[in-house]
């Protein structure tokens, strides 16, 4: 039974993706809700240790319900089942037959991933996942546009810098199955490549600029997954491939915090001189994915302690995920019927969540963290502490005055929110805690007093605001306006294809510039970042 | 005579006879020229399935022919040419299938269909070729095939893309041709052996055999479209789509392909090969042409011009695998043999759709057509996506197990970025492609529709074709851990290679 | 004794005769006799196959004093050559001429150019060589000035000036040679022959005077205007069996005769002007604008590979290596000579139809005559040497030895001939595909198309695959050309 759900899970998104385009299917958007109930019934019923294997698929499949996998996997199809429950409903904008479709491949790519034992298998979902978000990211406007090419040449990096440390791996190891990789040794290169192809996944500064591209362009609905379940697998994929206790990773660990450090505090300042609420929430984003990358690194370096950090890091990052999903989903429901009361109590209690608020789930999980970390970091703790509130107060001040799209009242999509939000809040801790530590409210106070200053100041004088815009850094490389070498050159018969920049319309090729400069902006990190690495100075 | 000696002549037969028939039909018989043809590709493929079996079950099929002293035709089967042959029958019948369908109502079909015949005929010869006299032989046979094939249009840029062709091919040929006589004169018959042969002869110079692989590498470059030898495949491109497809998939230029294989593998012996400093050379132009290839192709606004240079790049993959010491990397080479040939095919069928469809050649034209002919653009989707090497089809499989060969044989430091650089570049020219297809809105109208056959987008001789090989090619990754997928084929092959 | 070897001479000299009374038909005579020859022939190489060598003194006087005849391998084989291409472009030429006139005078020349090359390929003694040497150049030009026009008249006179030229400076040598050593029989001379600078003098001369016939670079300016400007079945001889006969003859000196006065030096300076006529005369017809001109240059090139075998067979000690070079020699000789007669013919079937053979304009007459272009193609393939083609076969030979012997230089040479010949033969066919209208002409009868096909066909397909008999052929009996040391 366990077998069979571990095999459904992932496969019945998967199958039901192509019948949606067809017209004589008519309820498809109940397909979209319905699509993630064997993973929600895996991770709740399913016993931990639960396996099956297929050989004969792929090049060998195997799938497991481990302990932590069943952790992602509830949230995750948590996540998904809100998230389809809101896309299936009425007119959420820019979803057609056609988002359905991506929507199902990313979901059946994330849910293949969890489960997934070996490298081949996760490699496979993660592919599949990262490529069909694409589909959920574009819009028909020039900015989505924009923000797809940027993000599907990050993804694509992200992806070759996975197989290619799977490569090494394997060559190390000799077996592609998780379970045998906690023993062999790995390589330098292998890690590097490992940190920098998650790593993107999960925005650590550098190769963040993706996400707040992406985050203000997309539709809700895909950002309310993009943010969540998919931002997560780029985690899961770290502490699979780098399971702690891993010899040979500790060196790797310093670094790693000084970047989540370095998330942190970009996360944070550029947060709060935006002037979308998406681009808050996607900037709180990178923040907390550093603070998420600080405590894996600190489990990297310090395999003795590495499972309680981890355990608390994981605690956190479901947290997260739900609460940033939700999160999005609500501005999904404000944007759609406008300041309801109802909407606006729910964003002010996720949004207290994730400033840990005492009596919260966020508290609790900041609890653990102090607790995992023993007194360190102490100073690191309270910035992003306060940094956080900070960020969700300009969130809340920046909701009033968003237009309503319609006014249809729509129930179910409405009442799963709010169940969902109640859910949040607790999680990952109810019902078995129930968080009672009241020593949060100190950063609180200081955080949003300081938020609250900062926007009298600002209300006044707003034109000396600074204002960053999504995608910083990458914006302004962009402005220096990247020429491409012409690539010209008369074959042994003649003339050759002209320089093509001119073969192709202006538009596109101004697309492409954005993709092709994506992409040796990327290459240029990652190969200083290697380098770096490699010639240790 | 029994039918171990009758066999391989008998494949070649099954396609030959049909040809010559074709010639001296007229040109109304439609109905018995299709049949002739069908019933030759569909007699090919079970001859073939028996010789697959007999192959696995250890089985020698050889045919001989004394043409003079010393140098005989022969004809033998071991486990890389059944893979060939098995690729080669395969989807000539699809071709066939799809070249009745879009060649209807053009002038001069029994002079296409008797000439395609012979490629096909020269194609299975020279992968039945058990010496290189004979490899040799063949692979003149399908320059002379092929050429009529390519000029087929007859328009001025048609005979001019086949003369050009034609340079190319016959320059390289004679470079082949050198190559071969100098080495049977120093070394002897030279029957193609799994592990080589020269290896083991004592008394031959090293710099002889050195000056001799340059020539034949060179001479199977050609064909291969290995830089900067490829000059002639884009030309080509004004063959009709059947010929296209045919020319890159299987017959010409993974007959070069796989005649370097069979050089390094079954002439040489891939240690020896090694051992006389060649591999890093033969390494060093695949590598520069895979990464040319797609450089090129990124600057293509024509469809068939950018599938053509992504063949390029393509191909040499096969060349990469060979170059590298090494089981595995063996079977990546020798596996993308079958995978790049299915993948690249479908592409090709689904170009030559578009412009028979809808008077589409150039991708700024291809906003939307996703719309208006899903089955094919999914086909392409497919195709293309394996291509980039997104699992599961098929080309990730073969990608996977090149960069396994290269780490386990030391060399993952510059053939790894290789391979992520292509993939890179492979998906900068597919992706924007898809994304035209898919995401677009289609143009008021199109350069040259047709009216849809019936229920489907197109009729379906043209469109089932692409379909069937999008699913191979899906099929053949992620089956490919299943018993009788190419890849276990290709670990067949490569366990053969390195047992000696 | 062996009267057999009489027929192949006699039956076309009655023939001749024959033709000369009975003029109205002629034609009839010419292809019954034609037959009859080819079957005389034929058994004459089913004799040698069986028994070897063999001999016949005329009239029962012995060499020395009479006339002998003898046949070896090489004689066998070009024998049977000749007949079946003398058969094929008779049944040719019955279509061909539609002049009585013509007709009357074409015949019976036929005919004694046949005995006259037969008795050439059958002689055994020097001075019957010079006599049927002469007889065949005198008949040659005869039929080549049967073409009618200014062109053809004025280059038949060049042929006979310059035949003449040879011919003196053949005589002079056999005079020499007489004069030295006291016979003309050739088995007889090559146990005489010494290096001194007799033999060396009529060497010089007789092969000087074969050259100028064999039309050997640069002594070939007569051959192109000659065999482009006769008729079709004439040029078809002159080009595949006329020039082929002196270089029999030089084969025959060089390799029995003088067999003890060679030097490598002198056999490489022939290979050199065999490689200067390969390049030149590919090159030059390449730039033909007429098709007939062009197969004329080609016969000039690929003489040239005649005579690239030369410094080979003479570097490479007697053995196997010998057998398989010799063996290629003959097989190049064999298929070049099927290859250009049925490209002649076709040449000829295209005059007809379109009234010219302008190769820039071929395109309409291409298609509307798809035989004759299939025969254009196929002689083409045996003319670059690619397979399935006794050609291909032969010129592995040629390199095979070129390398076992370290004369590296005919390799560039074979090769760079073969691509220059794909270039002028693609050139001719790639005007048979284009737009496809259909252009008017003459009509063509199954008569003028078929000989070629079937002379195509034993070129392209039957002497690639059988060949491998040819040398277990050539190897039979005692005196083989070459062997004796």
């Amino acid at each position: 039974m366990s077998q069979a759900l571990l095999i459904l899970a992932p496969l019945l998104p998967l199958l039901l993706a192509p019948l949606v385009p067809l017209a004589v299917v008519r309820r498809w958007h109940l397909m979209l809700a319905v699509a993630a109930l064997p993973a929600l019934l895996l991770a709740l019923l399913a016993p931990v240790g639960s396996a099956v294997a297929l050989p004969w698929l792929l090049l060998g499949v195997h799938l497991e319900l481990d302990a932590v996998g069943r952790l992602f996997l509830l949230f995750s199809s948590l996540v998904w089942l809100a998230t389809g429950v809101y896309v299936g409903s009425g007119r959420a904008e820019g979803a057609g037959r056609a988002f359905g479709v991506y929507f199902l491949l990313a979901m059946a790519g994330n849910l293949l991933l969890i489960v997934a034992a070996d490298m081949m298998t996760f490699y496979a979902g993660f592919a599949l996942m990262g490529l069909s978000a694409y589909g959920l990211v574009l819009r028909r406007s020039q900015r989505a546009r924009r923000a797809g090419r940027v993000y599907l040449a990050f993804t694509l990096a992200g992806e070759l810098a996975l197989f290619s440390a799977m490569l090494l791996l394997f060559g190390a190891g000799g077996s592609l199955l998780f379970s045998d990789l906690a023993t062999t040794p790995l390589p330098d290169g292998a890690i590097a490549l490992l940190l920098l192809g998650f790593g993107i996944k999960v925005a650590l500064p550098g190769l963040h600029p993706w996400l707040p591209l992406t985050y203000t362009a997309a539709p809700i609905a895909a950002v309310a997954v993009l943010s969540g379940p998919m931002m997560k697998a780029g985690l899961l994929g770290w502490l699979r491939f780098l399971p702690p206790g891993v010899p040979g990773a500790e060196s790797w660990g310093p670094p790693l915090m000084v970047l989540g450090g370095l998330g942190i505090l970009l996360g944070v300042v550029v947060g709060v001189l935006q002037r979308d609420p998406r681009a808050v929430l996607a900037y709180s984003s990178i923040a907390k994915m550093g603070l998420i990358s600080v405590l894996f690194g600190a489990a990297l370096s310090n395999p003795l302690y590495a499972d309680a950090l981890l355990a608390a890091l994981l605690l956190f990052a479901m947290h997260h995920l739900l609460v940033k999903s939700t999160l999005f989903l609500g501005l999904g429901e404000w944007q759609r019927r406008g300041s309801r009361f109802w909407v606006l109590t729910g964003l002010a209690l996720l949004a207290l969540s994730m400033a840990a608020v005492p009596l919260s789930g966020g508290a609790a999980a900041k609890e653990a963290i102090k607790v995992a970390l023993d007194g360190e970091l102490g100073l690191l703790l309270a910035l992003s502490a306060i940094g956080t509130v900070f960020l969700m107060t300009r969130f809340l001040l920046l909701l009033p005055g968003r237009p309503a799209r319609s006014a249809e009242p729509a129930m179910v999509p409405g009442l799963t929110w709010s169940i969902l939000v109640a859910v949040a809040f607790w999680a990952p801790f109810w019902p078995t805690e129930v968080p009672g530590n009241l020593e949060g409210l100190g950063s609180l106070a200081v955080g949003a007093g300081l938020a609250l200053t900062a926007w009298w100041i600002g209300r006044s004088r707003l034109a000396s605001v600074p204002y960053v815009p999504p995608g910083d850094a990458f914006r302004l490389l962009a402005r220096l306006r990247l020429r491409r070498p012409a690539l010209e050159w008369r074959g042994l018969t003649g003339p050759g294809p002209k320089s093509w920049l001119s073969t192709q319309d202006a538009a596109q090729r101004g697309e492409e510039t954005a993709l092709l400069g994506s992409g040796l902006y990327l290459l240029a990190v990652m190969s200083l970042l290697l380098g770096a690495l490699w010639f240790p100075l | 005579m029994s039918l171990s000696s009758l066999l391989p002549a008998l494949i070649l037969l099954s396609s030959l006879l049909p040809g010559l028939a074709i010639f001296l039909l007229r040109e109304e018989s439609h109905r018995l020229r299709t049949a002739l043809n069908l019933f030759g590709a569909v007699a090919k493929l079970l001859l073939v399935g028996l010789m697959i079996w007999g192959v696995f079950h250890e089985r020698v099929f050889e045919t001989r022919w004394t043409l003079a002293p010393g140098l005989d035709l022969v004809l033998h089967a071991d486990a890389l040419s059944v893979l060939f042959v098995s690729l080669s029958t395969v989807l000539w019948l699809v071709t066939t299938v799809y070249a009745i369908g879009y060649l209807e109502n053009t002038p001069h079909r029994s002079r296409f269909f008797g000439f395609f015949s012979l490629c096909v005929t020269a194609t299975v010869g020279l992968a039945l070729a058990g010496n290189l006299f004979t490899f040799v032989i063949f692979y003149e046979m399908l320059t002379l095939s092929t050429y009529p094939l390519v000029a087929h249009k007859g328009t001025p840029m048609a005979v001019r893309g086949a003369r050009i062709y034609l340079a190319y091919t016959l320059s390289g040929g004679v470079l082949l041709l050198i190559g071969a006589v100098w080495l049977r004169t120093i070394a002897g018959p030279l029957e193609f052996v799994e592990g080589g042969i020269l290896g083991g002869l004592e008394g031959i110079d090293p710099w002889a055999l050195r000056w001799i692989f340059l020539l034949l590498i060179v001479g199977l470059g050609v064909k291969a479209a290995l830089v900067p030898l490829h000059g002639w495949l884009p030309q080509a491109m004004v063959a009709p789509a059947p010929v296209s497809a045919l020319l890159h998939a299987v017959a010409v230029v993974k007959a070069g392909a796989f005649g370097i294989v069979r050089v390094v593998y079954d002439v040489y012996g891939v240690e020896f090969t090694a051992a006389l400093g060649l591999l890093p050379w033969l390494g060093a132009v695949a590598a520069v042409t895979i990464i040319y290839g797609s450089v090129k192709a990124l600057s293509q606004d024509h469809l068939k011009k950018r599938l053509a240079y992504s063949t390029v790049s393509q191909v040499s993959y096969i060349a990469l695998g060979t170059a590298i010491l090494g089981p595995l990397a063996t079977i990546g080479g020798v596996v993308h043999l079958v995978h790049q040939g299915v993948m690249k095919i479908t592409l090709f069928f689904a170009a030559g759709n578009y412009a028979e469809n809808l008077g589409v050649h150039r991708i700024s034209e291809m906003d939307g057509v996703g719309r208006r002919m899903p089955g094919t653009t999914l086909a392409f989707t497919v195709g293309a996506l394996g291509m980039i090497g997104v699992p599961p089809v098929a080309g990730f499989v073969s990608k996977w197990y090149l960069g396994l060969g290269a780490v386990e044989a030391g060399q993952a430091a510059w053939v790894v970025p290789v391979l992520v650089a292509s993939s890179l570049l492979n998906a900068a020219y597919f992706l924007p492609v898809l994304y035209r297809a898919w995401f677009r809105e289609p143009p008021a109208a199109w350069p040259a529709e047709k009216p849809p056959a019936g229920r489907w987008e197109m009729p379906g001789a043209l469109l089932w074709p692409p379909v069937v090989t999008a699913v191979l090619a899906l099929a053949a990754g992620l089956f490919a851990a299943a018993p009788y997928s190419p890849l276990e084929w290709a670990q067949l092959i490569a366990s053969r290679e390195y047992a000696s | 004794m062996n009267s057999l070897l009489i027929w192949p001479i006699a039956l076309p000299l009655l023939g001749s005769l024959g033709a000369l009374v009975w003029s109205s038909r002629a034609h009839l005579i010419g292809v019954g006799v034609g037959i009859l020859t080819l079957f005389a022939s034929s058994l004459v190489a089913l004799r040698f196959a069986e028994q070897g060598g063999l001999e016949h003194a005329l009239g029962g006087w012995e060499p020395g004093l009479g006339i002998a005849l003898r046949v070896d391998g090489l004689a066998a084989a070009l024998l049977m050559m000749s007949s079946l291409v003398a058969l094929a472009a008779a049944v040719y030429a019955t279509a061909y001429f539609s002049d009585p006139v013509k007709r009357a005078v074409f015949w019976p020349l036929w005919m004694l150019l046949v005995a006259a090359l037969h008795a050439l390929l059958l002689a055994g003694d020097v001075f019957n060589v010079y006599v049927t040497l002469e007889l065949l150049g005198l008949t040659a030009v005869a039929l080549a000035a049967l073409g009618g026009s200014r062109a053809s008249l004025r280059a038949a006179l060049r042929y006979l000036t310059v035949g003449l030229l040879g011919s003196m400076a053949f005589l002079a040598g056999v005079a020499l040679l007489y004069a030295a050593y006291g016979t003309l029989d050739m088995r007889g001379l090559a146990g005489l022959v010494r290096a001194e600078p007799a033999a060396w003098v009529a060497l010089t001369l007789m092969t000087a005077g074969l050259l100028v016939k064999a039309a050997l670079f640069p002594l070939h300016f007569w051959l192109p205007p000659t065999h482009a400007n006769a008729p079709a079945p004439v040029s078809a001889a002159l080009s595949a069996l006329v020039v082929k006969a002196a270089f029999y003859l030089v084969l025959r000196l060089w390799l029995d005769v003088f067999d003890g006065a060679l030097t490598q030096a002198a056999a490489s300076l022939l290979g050199l002007l065999g490689a200067a006529a390969v390049l030149w005369g590919s090159w030059r017809a390449l730039r033909a604008e007429r098709l007939k001109l062009l197969a004329a240059y080609s016969t000039v090139a690929q003489l040239g590979y005649l005579f690239l075998f030369l410094p080979l067979l003479l570097a490479l000690p007697p053995g196997p290596g010998r057998d398989a070079a010799l063996g290629g020699l003959v097989l190049f000789a064999l298929t070049h000579g099927f290859a250009k007669s049925a490209l002649f013919l076709a040449a000829g079937v295209i005059q007809q139809h379109a009234g010219h053979d302008r190769i820039a304009d071929l395109g309409g007459t291409a298609r509307a005559l798809p035989i004759t272009t299939f025969v254009l193609a196929l002689s083409g393939v045996a003319l670059i040497g690619l397979p399935p083609s006794g050609t291909f076969l032969a010129k592995w030979q040629l390199m095979s030895a070129a390398v076992t012997t370290g004369q590296w230089l005919w390799l560039p040479v074979v090769g760079l001939g073969s691509l220059l010949a794909g270039a002028y033969t693609f050139r001719v066919l790639g005007h048979a595909f284009g737009p496809s209208e259909r252009a008017g002409g003459v009509l063509v009868g199954g008569r003028q198309e078929i000989p070629a096909l079937l002379l195509a066909i034993v070129a392209t397909v039957v002497l690639g695959l059988g060949a491998n008999g040819l040398w277990g052929f050539l190897s039979t009996g005692v005196s083989v050309t070459g062997v004796s040391s």
